[in-house]
Formats: structure tokens, sequence, C-alpha cells
């Protein structure tokens, strides 16, 4: 009896509406700190430090457990109490239903050109990973590991170690808003690749860009619908898939060979040589091909500018000490180490998740506004095994084996021709209980007000 | 021809002449292909005379008359000042007298300091970064000389479809356009100049034939180079008829008068008919406004709440009838004074202030096109601030009321104080459901029932301010007063949400209808209304001590 009327102590405590209008409160103030961090910062960092806080958390939770005792205190419920019932079982189950969809929902983005092939989805976890190989052929997974260097970042007293048998690979340094900033720089005198700027232009397309190799020994490419352009050192064998420039490399000279092969005739068309400043004409596409500027040994550098606010342009970065270099790695970009013996590749990347089939681009649609180069709509045509052509547009997705596949964005080329299209790949295992919570709340909070404005003319003729 | 022009160029630079409706009107209805979708060269003119000189007419000339003599002598208009630079830090860093408001394009174009102006800014788009007020109005000034340029020398006059074998549905500038139609369009621009100089000479409106004899044979002409894309003489006609009757504004003229009609039957011997008038004149100010919706609807085709001016007019419907509504119900007849003076308040502001309420009719973002859930969202949650405003102005009547004596006017702060509630209670229901069907809106669209957008987030700690109110209430600790005062209070959550995402906060998804500006006077609206509410509380507790 004691204990009862404790627990009845307890549960009045709880559900009183003082605690209620602060809790309203501080959820309300929290979240217009969240909006002003967005506004401030990105999206990202509104999220990681007051969205998805553990006091945001918190108060949600504490928000749930007092709509509980409410309830619990005003049992056994009247007739007259359904809305008011109705409305905060409605409530606690949206919050139930948006906890579904955090811990077992999946919400990512895949992204694939035209006529490409893509089955992963890109999600907003991050992984750090080392791959090690004696060959340089074989890679073996030395560390994998989920990291979050936005809450947790490493920095020079508390790096991130990470021990390989050359020694320890250690990140002392995080950037959450770096700005990238990649050169190509000559190096003459060593045994890096080539690097060559080149203009390719016709009525419809103005390139303008750099191919560089890794190293003397690999191919570089760039690829232009069905144009393919390769600077290399030594053989090459053409693989007739399609019209290619290939550029031969010839050590430290500043000269170049080069081999033009045609897709319709199947064989080499023309071959000579190139120095910066020359141009050819190609017997295909009437494109004209201009040699802008050419390093013989030349290397990419990266530089990252640490900013205090992001802009689109800026990325997360950190900076990775091994075997006596520090460099900086932006997120989603493999970084190489080479030590005597062994090649090390780390990753520092968003987590990819594979769908059990593939989706192919086949098309991308744009309509745009008359006269303009405004987008009106957008559609992408895919192809999925056992549903054959989809066309996924704005407000229109695709089903498939549990997964929704939303149009959300596309890229574009320097002519604005789209290129690729980006899909949203979403599961939500929350979504029913969320929207049958949302219709309870809606139709308990109209039945709670309906009963309390009878209450309140009855009042009003008893007065009377 | 040659004095004709030189009177001419007299006219418009000295002139004052008011140039009533006249044969020149014809030009107005010709179509012309600008900002993505088709409209009648009155809408253009107006819309650029707006972006020139930050109205739409100038010196009661009307805005067809002045652009299309930009075209005929650009030199006179070269030299006028006319185009408006209002940013302070804009004028001082281009070297202008910062006193003034209008420059010539000549001035601008001789500021030592604008080609720097425009490589800063231009290296700060590519860098992605935000723009401020100030980045914005050096865009502006930009703008300006480019559209100046692009009429004087008939760039910006899209009136010719390309021909169906081009398979472009982007139209031809005058300048791109067959000699055959250039020539018919200069026959327009001579009889045009005509038209003005005999006017002048005359000093009352000409009609001379010839020159809507010349518009038909251009767009005649136009029309038979692809008549799949030419546009109908009905839907021009139309949208000319919307730019002339200015339906919203004849709303709030008469919600206007309809509100001392219901202030003075809110008296104690108020006779009936006092009441009466104000609900036929109530009556008809609707009728205007919802024929302003229905045009607007016509020439868009979509539901028109697609940016903040549509908005802001969508809420005065909104209010209106949630007062009639409440009126109708509890016979409290200080709600009509208060559905008038908010529908009133709001029509004003869209009419005034079209800089920061852009009136113009624009085409949507892709993701905002036809999507029936969209729509029912936005409409919802706009009409809920409309209840919410509603209960501003009921609030600031009670403070009055307290104010001016609580024991005196109890009867009258009761009824104030219960339409308070109602209002409070029906907002709180649609920006709940609102917020929700945003959701499901959301979910639909990109799959993410709720992504924190700032939009969102807002309405939602609006809901989260009036939920505490309600559950005060309920709790005994926000009385008759209280309920007055924080309806006009709260208020300001709706502000945020409605205009300081967009302006303020100015992140997120539904920035699309971004824009910058008015933040004084928001600011001001809002130091206003706390100084209000702090003076009524202190009266009050003295009175009652």
């Amino acid at each position: 009896m004691k204990n009862y009327l404790r627990i009845k102590k307890f549960v009045r405590f709880f559900s009183s509406l003082k605690i209620a209008v602060v809790v309203i409160i501080v959820l309300g103030i929290i979240t217009a700190y969240g909006t002003i961090m967005e506004a401030r910062y990105n999206t990202m960092t509104a999220q990681k430090l007051v969205y998805h806080s553990w006091y945001m958390y918190g108060i949600q939770g504490f928000l749930c457990f007092i709509l509980m005792m409410v309830m619990i205190d005003r049992w056994p419920w009247k007739k007259h109490q359904v809305g008011f019932v109705m409305a905060h079982v409605g409530l606690i189950t949206l919050l139930y239903g948006s906890m579904m969809t955090k811990l077992w929902g999946i919400d990512g983005t895949l992204s694939f050109g035209i006529g490409q092939t893509s089955r992963s989805v890109v999600v907003d976890e991050i992984d750090f990973l080392v791959f090690g190989s004696f060959d340089g052929m074989n890679y073996r997974n030395l560390h994998v590991k989920s990291v979050d260097f936005f809450l947790n970042p490493p920095t020079k007293a508390n790096p991130y170690k990470v021990s390989l048998p050359p020694g320890d690979l250690v990140i002392d340094e995080y950037a959450p808003y770096a700005f990238v900033e990649r050169k190509i720089v000559p190096r003459p005198g060593t045994k890096k690749g080539a690097a060559l700027r080149f203009q390719l232009q016709n009525q419809f397309a103005n390139i303008l860009e750099w191919v560089a190799q890794r190293d003397e020994m690999r191919g570089a490419t760039a690829q232009f619908g069905p144009l393919t352009l390769t600077l290399v050192t030594g053989e090459y064998e053409w693989s007739k898939a399609g019209n290619e420039i290939v550029l031969f490399t010839q050590g430290d000279s500043a000269e170049l060979k080069y081999k033009i092969y045609s897709k319709k005739e199947g064989r080499e068309v023309r071959s000579g040589k190139l120095k910066i400043g020359d141009e050819l004409v190609t017997p295909w596409m009437g494109m004209t091909f201009r040699v802008i500027n050419y390093y013989p040994r030349a290397e990419e550098e990266t530089h990252v500018l640490a900013r205090e606010y992001p802009t689109p342009l800026t990325t997360q970065a950190i900076k990775v000490n091994f075997n006596g270099e520090s460099r900086w790695q932006p997120l989603n970009q493999p970084l190489r180490f080479f030590t005597g013996s062994e090649a090390y590749v780390v990753e520092y990347r968003n987590r990819e998740l594979n769908l059990d089939f593939d989706l192919l681009l086949k098309e991308f649609k744009m309509g745009t506004y008359q006269g303009t180069t405004r987008a009106s709509s957008y559609a992408s045509i895919v192809k999925v095994p056992d549903l054959g052509e989809i066309t996924i547009s704005m407000n229109e997705p695709l089903k498939h084996s549990g997964f929704t596949f939303y149009q959300a964005s596309f890229q574009q080329d320097n002519n604005g021709k789209p290129i690729a299209s980006i899909l949203s790949v979403n599961r939500d295992p929350g979504r029913f209980v969320k929207y049958f919570g949302s219709l309870f709340v809606v139709l308990g909070t109209m039945l709670m007000f309906r009963y309390r404005n009878n209450y309140f003319s009855k009042q009003k003729k008893e007065t009377a | 021809m040659k004095r004709l022009i030189s009177l001419f160029a007299l006219t418009l630079a000295f002139g004052s002449t008011v140039f009533a409706a006249s044969s020149r009107d014809a030009i107005k209805y010709i179509p012309i292909q600008n900002g993505g979708r088709l409209k009648p060269f009155d809408t253009f003119a107006q819309e650029s005379m707006q972006l020139l000189h930050g109205k739409r007419s100038r010196e009661n000339k009307s805005a067809t008359d002045i652009i299309l003599s930009m075209y005929v002598v650009p030199d006179v208009w070269l030299n006028t000042k006319f185009i408006a630079v209002k940013n302070f830090e804009v004028k001082r860093n281009l070297g202008l007298d910062e006193k003034e408001n209008f420059f010539s394009y000549a001035d601008l174009a001789k500021a030592k300091q604008l080609p720097l102006l425009l490589q800063n800014l231009r290296s700060k788009s590519d860098m992605k970064e935000k723009l401020n007020p100030y980045d914005q109005a050096v865009q502006k000034v930009e703008s300006q000389m480019y559209m100046f340029n692009a009429i004087s020398t008939g760039m910006a006059f899209t009136l010719v479809p390309a021909k169906p074998e081009k398979n472009s549905d982007a139209w031809l500038p005058l300048a791109h356009a067959d000699p055959a139609l250039v020539k018919l369009f200069n026959e327009i621009a001579t009889e045009f100049v005509q038209s003005v100089s005999a006017e002048f000479k005359s000093g009352k409106a000409s009609s001379s034939d010839a020159l809507e004899k010349k518009v038909e044979e251009f767009k005649a002409a136009a029309r038979n180079e692809n008549p799949a894309l030419y546009s109908h003489d009905k839907d021009m006609s139309i949208e000319v008829l919307y730019n002339n009757l200015h339906p919203f504004k004849w709303a709030w003229i008469l919600y206007f008068i309809a509100a001392f009609f219901f202030a003075s039957a809110s008296r104690q011997k108020a006779k009936p008919w006092e009441f009466k008038t104000g609900w036929a004149l109530v009556g008809l100010g609707f009728a205007m406004h919802c024929l302003g919706f229905a045009l607007r609807i016509y020439i868009t085709g979509r539901p028109p709440v697609s940016n903040m001016y549509e908005t802001v007019v969508w809420v005065a419907f909104g209010a209106l009838v949630f007062a009639a509504f409440i009126e109708r119900a509890t016979q409290h007849r200080l709600v009509m004074l208060g559905g008038c003076l908010v529908a009133m308040f709001c029509l004003i502001l869209a009419d005034l202030a079209p800089t920061v309420l852009d009136p113009t009719l624009q085409p949507l973002e892709p993701v905002l096109m036809s999507n029936f859930w969209l729509i029912v969202h936005v409409m919802t949650i706009c009409i809920s601030y409309a209840a919410f405003f509603l209960a501003l102005a009921m609030g600031n009547m009670g403070l009055y009321l307290f104010i001016r004596g609580e024991a005196a006017n109890k009867v009258s702060i009761q009824n104030v104080t219960q339409s308070i509630y109602r209002c409070l209670q029906i907002g709180v229901v649609l920006l709940a459901a609102g917020i929700i069907l945003g959701g499901v809106w959301a979910d639909y669209s990109w799959g993410r029932f709720w992504g924190w957008d700032p939009k969102e987030t807002w309405a939602l700690i609006a809901l989260l301010g009036y939920l505490a109110i309600l559950h005060g209430r309920m709790g005994g600790w926000i009385k008759n007063f209280g309920m007055n005062a924080w309806s006009v209070i709260s208020f300001s959550l709706v502000i945020m949400a409605w205009y300081g995402v967009n302006f303020v906060l100015g992140a997120g998804l539904h920035t699309y209808g971004f824009g910058a500006g008015g933040i004084e006077y928001v600011l001001a609206f809002v130091f206003i209304q706390m100084l209000y509410v702090i003076y009524a509380t202190l009266v009050t507790r003295r009175k009652s001590a």
C-alpha cells in the first residue's frame, strides 16, 4: 500500500503540466539552436552536434517518459479523454517510429554515369581502412574501423594510430571544412610519371583538362563519351572498344609520340610526334586536339586549406603521417604509400553497401523551362533485373526489393549536358509506424479541442 | 524623323504628361519569352522596370512605353538617372553619390571600381560561398546593367519563336530574328514614336489605328514562324488584365473600409446595419481577393503558394476565413475586425514591398512541380499561420482593453480571449497536420520523413511554442491576460518560421524563394510588439496592485 502511494506520487510528479511545458520549451530551444548551427555551418555539423546529440536523444526520451506518466496518471481513462490519449499515444508512436528509422533504416545515395552499372549505395558512416601489398598486385586488408573524426577529432595530443610493419601510421590532424586544391607540379630529375594538359574542341564541346600518370609504370586515361585519351609509357595494346588517342611518353624528352585509333576502321589511322603548342585534328568527330602543357616528370600535389566555415566545395580531411611522409587526405580519396618493398593504400571513405542486384542507367532526361537552362524536370531511365526498363523521376520513385529509389540530383558537364544521375536509396522500417503515429496525433488533437470547446460552451450556458 | 526623335527625347527627359490609355496599349499584348515562360510584353516591361528602377512605372509613364523607348532612343536613357542603387556600401565602393538613389547607366559604366567589384563577386560565387546582402546588391547592379544593354540592343526582346526545324523551344531575340520581322518591329517602333510625340503635342491620348495594325502584322508574322509555340491571344489578354486590375489592392481597400464598420459595430450602442455593411464590404473585398487568386492560378497553372508573396496573400485569405468562421460560431464581433486588419495588413505589405515579396509569376523548381502533397503541405502550414496571425491581432486588441481597464471591459476581454483560444486551437491542429504532411511529402519525394530542414524545423518550433501556451493555459498559469500577451509574443516564432528562415537563416532546401531585405522592418515590428506587451503588463500590474 505504501509502495502504491509512493508510485502514485512519483507518477503524479512527472505528469505535472509544469514539467511538460519545460520539456516543450527546452526541446524548442535546442531545435532552434540546431537551425542556427545549420545556417552557420552545414547540415552535417548541425546533425552531429545538435539533432543527433546525446542531449537531443535524452530530451526526446524524457518526453516519451512523461507522456507515459501522464497517461498512467489519468487512468482509468474516461470517454472524453479519447482525444487526449490518442494524441499522446500518437506522439510516442511517432518518436518510436523515428527511432526505428534511425536504428534500422538505410539512407544513402547511388550515383552512376549514363551507360554505367552500379549497385553500391553510399551512406553517411565513415570507415578508415588500410590495405597492404608486397607485390603491388594482391592487397590484404590490414585495418578497418568505423570512425567519426568529426566528433572525436584526432589531435597531436590524442592521435589515431594504426600499427603497421614498417611503423605506426599516425593521424594527428583533422579539418572538418577543408578546401582541397590539386596542383600538378613538375618534378624534373625524378622517375615520376608524366602529366599532360590538353584541349579537345569541336562545335559541341570544349574540354580543357589534365591527365597525369600516377607513376611511370601506369597508364592514365581520360574518357569523354565514345572517345578515350590515354597517356602511357612503353607498349600499348588498343582494346578496339572505341576511338582513342594514345600518347607515348619519351622518358625525359619534352616530345610525345601519338597514335590515333578509329573504331569504325578498326585500326590505327594516324601517328606522329607532338610537343607543347602542337595541335591535330582527329579523323573522327572533327575534334581539335591541342597540347597545352606537358611535364615528362610530374606529380599531383594535394594542398589542404583548413577553413573555419564550410562551403559546398569543402570536405573533411585528415593528415596522415606514415613512413616519414606527411600528407593530407580528403574524404573519399585513397592515399598510396610506398616503402622499400611494400605498397600501402589508405582509405578514408563513406561506407558503401552493396545491393544484391545491379542498376544500369540507360538514359537521363532533363527538361528545361522554355528558352532557359533551368531544369523543369529530370528522370533516369534505369534497367532493373526482373523489372526491365523503369523511369525514375522526381516524385515518382521506384520501389524494389525493400528499397525505394528516388531521383535526387544529377551531374552536368561543362556544357550543361547531364552526364550522371544521383539516386537517393532508402529503406525505412519505421515508415508506417510514423504514419500511424502522425494520424493519431492529428485526430487526437482535433478530438481533444472539440471536447474542450463543448465543455466551454456548456460552462457558458450554465453561467448564463 | 530626326526632329521627331529629338522631340520625343525631350518628352521622355522633361515631360510629365500623364500618358493615358492609348493605342500604344496594343504593344502590351505582344507575347515574349522571358524567365522560362511566355508572358505579355507588358509583364516583361514591368518586371524589367522593377529590376532597373525599383518601381513598375516612372513619372506616370507606363513600363511598356519606357522599355520600348529604351530600344528606340537608348542614348537618352544612357544618361537618365533612373537605375536604382540603394545599397550604401555599393554606392561608396563605386564612388557614387551616397545621397542619390538613382543613377544613369553612364554613371555606373564610368565607375572605375566596378570591374573589381564584379571580379570579387565572381570569385566568391566560383567558390560557392554564400552571398551576403552586399554581394547581392553588387549582383543586382550587374544584372541591371546587363538588362539595360539587352533592352537597348533588342537582345532582351525574345519575340520570335524558332522555326520548327530548329527543334528548339528557345525564342529568338530581335537581333537574331529574320530581317523581315525586325523590319516589322521597327515599324511598330516608328509608329510608337509618332504616337508619343502626337500625345506630347496635343496633350491628350492619341488613338491611331496604324500602331495596332502594325502590332497585329508583327504578331501574325511571328506566329507564322512556328504556330505551335506561339501563345494564344487570350492568355496574354488575361495576364494584361491581371496587371491592370490589381485585384489584391482593391481587396485591401475594401477590407480597410470594412474594418471601420466592424470597429464601430463593436461599440455597445451600435446599430445592426453597421455590422451588416461591414460584412457586405468584406464580401466584396473577398470576391476581389478570390478573383486575384483565380487569375494567378489561370496564368501559372498552379496553386499560388510557391513564394513569399503568394503565401502572404494566402494568409490574408485564411485570416478572413477563420475570423468569419469564429464569428459565426461564437458571435464575437471583434473577430471580424481582427480578420479585416490582418488581411488588410498582409495585402498592403504584399503591395508595398515588391523587392522582398516578389509578385512576379515564376516557374517552379522541378521538385516542386506537380506534387499534390507539396501543395497540400504548404497550404496547410501557411493557413495555420493565418490563424496565429489572427490570434496576434486579437491579442493586441485584448491588451488594449486591458490597458483601458480590465473591470470595465470584462465581457469583451472574455470574448477576445476565447477567440484567441479558438485561433490557437485551429492553428495548432493545422500546423501539426501541415508539418506531418510535409513529412509525407518529403518521404514521398526523397524518402526522408524528417530531415531537420530549417523551414520544417522552425514550423515545429512554432508549434512547440503554441503547445507550451495551451498546456500552460490548461495548467492554469496562463490566465486571460497571459493568453493575450503570449499570443502576441509567440507570433515572433511564426515570423521566424515564415520569413526568418528564408531571409535570416538562408539555408536549407526551402530557400527556393530566397531573397534578402526588409529585415529591419520585421525586427521593428517584433520590437514594437514586445514593447507593447511590456507596457500592457506594467499598466495592468499597477492597476491591480
